[in-house]
């Protein structure tokens, strides 16, 4: 290199080490704010999330998607099995966002059953899933049991993770919905559960929904493995269900892992994703996949009273009645 | 490897870091071996497909210089065989057998002959291109062969425009690797600009508008007229922000390297006619076929008849170029007649304008213009984006009724996206309408400049789409 051009080049560092300093400051003060305005939320999804890994003590704790926000009703479940519940599904966050939340709350307290919401196909490779656990990014720094889940969204993951604001991209409009409530969100009042309005579907289900291609993904699988052998190993009762769908099913191959699974650990698996009592009735349904407030009534209904039947969820729970 | 991503991030700064160290006589091997592995990063044996086109052209194109009359003309034609060839077979063979059997069917029999199972390799159409115009350039003795087989193939290979261009010519790139660059501070600022302003309109403006639109494209069927017509708006803006984003961040990483890319992009959506948009969008393209299409199917030079029939076909076959697919034909094809309609009608317009008075209100005239091409031009990506041709159709149909709620989560995509493409506009206005004024990254106050940096990369981390897909362009 020329002397000149060593100049040049100096002068470039100095001044690229200059930029990265404004960014560095602007980025971890606005990180600071934005991680302030994220927990001191008051409604929406993230106040959910983080009410169920931080706050509840709920007894029954449900976990899973959307189809878990939208079809378990606390209050019919509390007043059949006389069991406060909530609920912290919440829309695309499938089983590995669901094992942070149940991470960060079996951490804090023993609740009395855990029930887990899947989707028939969720357990299959999807780079959605994956993607989804952006989710999970503003727990990164106060909650160590999340970091090995959020690395899996790459490896360089963690490097990104140095910028404070990083983790809250995307959701600057939410953070100040949630903080002020400006869409009127009543969900935390309702323990969680999200009704949907209306049917917007009719006839029978006629889409079908095999198995997708390849195996099941490993690292869902080994997420569904560790919440079993965990509840086994603290005796928490464990209940894997398919909630009704307004699809045709034929997800053998998929059910049948699920059920080995929680058979190994002693769980039970409730496959209600083809139940004769939902099963051409359109009047249950909002869409294909979720269920309307009606159709979510009467399924935690039935499901509140299998529980009470089975009593699956143990000494303690039969208690109760 | 995609531009967008971590890994490009630190293969850029190593592969910038060693061309300065590295002595001149070494960087072009330096260069080769980097653009290999950035090739290599998608299915490392496609390099194989790359490799051979080539040496066919390394070759010919001593041999086009040795020989004269037909042998000449021999060797031009047996390079054109066989980069078209490698064209027809890893990109056109299964459409075109699927077309056979399709036709036969209808007549009753069966296509015996299996598809390919192969997947396209990337870039293809670009360096194939490239390629091309190397042969062709040196046939009309506007260039002289390449005797170093590794500058050549550093020519064809060059990483910051091998999979998605620009596509250069020989005249512009080749001398550039014999030519020594040295570190200057204010050209490698320049391509580090350029750089920061693709990253924000690939991650900022067009992955965030291609949720709204692969949610509605992928189901055209379930969604109101305002929401298709809502998307294709979208569309037109996300296609810009990712091509000229992708062109910006590989013009820009050249720059810092002292190499000067033909720009691509030059704010297409202020054109105030369909052939003006064709100067303003992938101008390496469009010039391509003009030089080498155009210009040898007789041009202009012909009668009224065969210069149109000449235009329809040169834009039929840039349609052809993008994808195996009906629905790029029909754009390229829609593009061709807007483009023989303009001329046909240009009298009849002219009238009208003076009978409107329109000539007398300049500006009024000049916006009517540009909101005309830019519909024009939203109705052409419905084709090019559209799943197949029935879906474009049905978009098109459905589009004019008005119907139905607009689909919309303003929470996550759509003020975003609105926000995205205001700012987007503003830049471009500015730049296009207010040229000599007030310049934010090229401001003699250093705080002016470095809040503008900040202000970019800060929204890259805040609204950039992290999870996005690659880069459109890089599937042609």
């Amino acid at each position: 290199m020329l002397k000149e051009e060593h100049i040049a080049l100096r002068q470039f560092l100095l001044r690229l080490l200059l930029l990265l300093l404004i960014v560095a400051a602007v980025d971890q003060g606005l990180g600071a704010y934005l991680r302030r305005l994220y927990f001191s939320q008051r409604s929406g999804d993230y106040f959910r999330t983080t009410y169920g890994m931080d706050s509840t003590r709920a007894p029954l704790l449900v976990l899973g998607s959307s189809r878990a926000s939208h079809h378990f009703v606390p209050a019919v479940l509390d007043s059949v099995l006389q069991m406060p519940a909530y609920n912290s599904g919440r829309d695309g966050c499938e089983i590995l966002n669901n094992l942070a939340v149940f991470r960060a709350a079996t951490q804090r307290y023993q609740p009395r059953l855990i029930i887990l919401e899947l989707s028939p196909k969720e357990l299959y490779n999807s780079q959605e899933s994956y993607d989804k656990l952006s989710n999970l990014l503003p727990y990164y720094r106060s909650h160590p049991e999340v970091r090995d889940l959020v690395k899996l969204r790459g490896p360089y993951e963690s490097w990104k993770l140095v910028s404070a604001t990083y983790p809250f991209n995307s959701q600057l409009i939410r953070l100040f919905n949630g903080r002020w409530n400006l869409s009127g969100d009543i969900g935390i009042r309702q323990g969680g559960y999200l009704p949907l309005q209306g049917s917007g579907v009719s006839g029978t289900a006629d889409n079908q929904l095999p198995d997708p291609p390849g195996a099941p993904d490993a690292n869902k699988l080994n997420a569904l493995k560790e919440m079993t052998a965990y509840c086994r190993q603290r005796q928490i009762p464990f209940l894997v269900v398919y909630s009704p769908i307004f699809s045709n099913i034929r997800n053998q191959e998929g059910s049948r892992v699920v059920r080995s699974i929680c058979a190994a650990d002693g769980a039970l698996f409730w496959d209600y994703s083809n139940d004769v009592r939902f099963d051409g009735h359109p009047e249950f349904f909002r869409d294909n996949s979720h269920m309307n407030d009606a159709g979510a009534r009467y399924f935690s209904a039935i499901i509140a009273d299998s529980i009470r039947s089975a009593a699956v969820a143990g000494s303690q729970l039969t208690a109760a009645h | 490897m995609l531009f967008n991503s971590v890994h490009f991030v630190l293969f850029f700064i190593v592969v910038t870091a060693a061309y300065f160290m590295l002595p001149h006589r070494w960087r072009w091997l330096m260069l080769l071996i980097a653009s290999c592995y950035f090739y290599m990063f998608f299915i490392p044996v496609y390099i194989l497909i790359l490799g051979f086109t080539i040496v066919v052209d390394y070759f010919a194109g001593i041999l086009l210089e040795q020989h004269t009359g037909r042998k000449r003309k021999f060797w031009l034609i047996a390079s054109l065989v066989a980069n078209i060839g490698v064209l027809a077979v890893f990109k056109y063979y299964n459409f075109l057998n699927e077309n056979l059997s399709a036709l036969l069917n209808a007549f009753g029999y069966r296509n015996h002959i299996p598809n390919l199972g192969i997947l396209l390799p990337i870039g293809l159409s670009f360096h194939t291109f490239q390629a091309m115009s190397y042969t062709i350039e040196v046939y009309r003795g506007y260039q002289k062969a390449e005797r170093n087989f590794g500058i050549y193939s550093l020519y064809v290979m060059f990483y910051p425009q091998l999979v998605a261009g620009p596509i250069e010519r020989p005249q512009n790139l080749l001398h550039q690797f014999y030519e020594e660059h040295r570190f200057e501070l204010k050209r490698v600022v320049e391509g580090l600009k350029l750089i920061l302003w693709g990253f924000f309109m690939k991650l900022v403006v067009a992955d965030r508008l291609a949720m709204y639109v692969n949610a509605i494209y992928n189901n055209p069927g379930k969604h109101s007229g305002i929401s298709l017509m809502t998307a294709t708006v979208f569309f037109a803006f996300q296609i810009y922000g990712d091509f000229a984003g992708y062109s910006n961040i590989a013009i820009g990483s050249a720059r810092v390297m002292g190499f000067k890319l033909m720009t691509n992009f030059n704010r297409p959506y202020f054109s105030k006619s369909i052939a003006e948009f064709w100067k303003r969008w992938h101008i390496s393209l469009s010039t391509w076929f003009k030089d080498y299409l155009y210009i040898s199917l007789g041009g202009n030079r012909v009668g009224i008849p065969r210069w149109y029939l000449n235009l329809f076909i040169v834009f039929t076959i840039s349609g052809l170029w993008h994808g195996a697919n009906w629905t790029y034909i029909l754009w390229g094809a829609l593009n061709g007649l807007y483009l023989v309609s303009a001329l046909v009608t240009a009298p009849l317009t002219q009238r009208l304008h003076q009978m409107l008075g329109l000539h007398r209100m300049r500006r009024l005239n000049n916006l009517l213009q540009i909101l005309i091409t830019f519909i024009l031009i939203c109705i052409t990506w419905v084709f090019f984006r559209a799943n197949s041709t029935a879906d474009a159709f049905l978009i098109l149909g459905r589009m004019f009724t008005f119907s139905g709620p607009l689909f919309a989560d303003w929470s996550t995509v759509m003020l975003y996206a609105f926000a995205a493409i205001a700012f987007l506009l503003a830049v471009e206005a500015k730049k296009e309408f207010y040229r000599g004024s007030f310049s934010f990254m090229d401001h003699p106050r250093a705080v002016v400049r470095y809040g503008t940096y900040t202000l970019l990369i800060m929204s890259i981390l805040l609204f950039g789409v992290f999870d996005g897909g690659q880069f459109i362009y890089f599937q042609f």
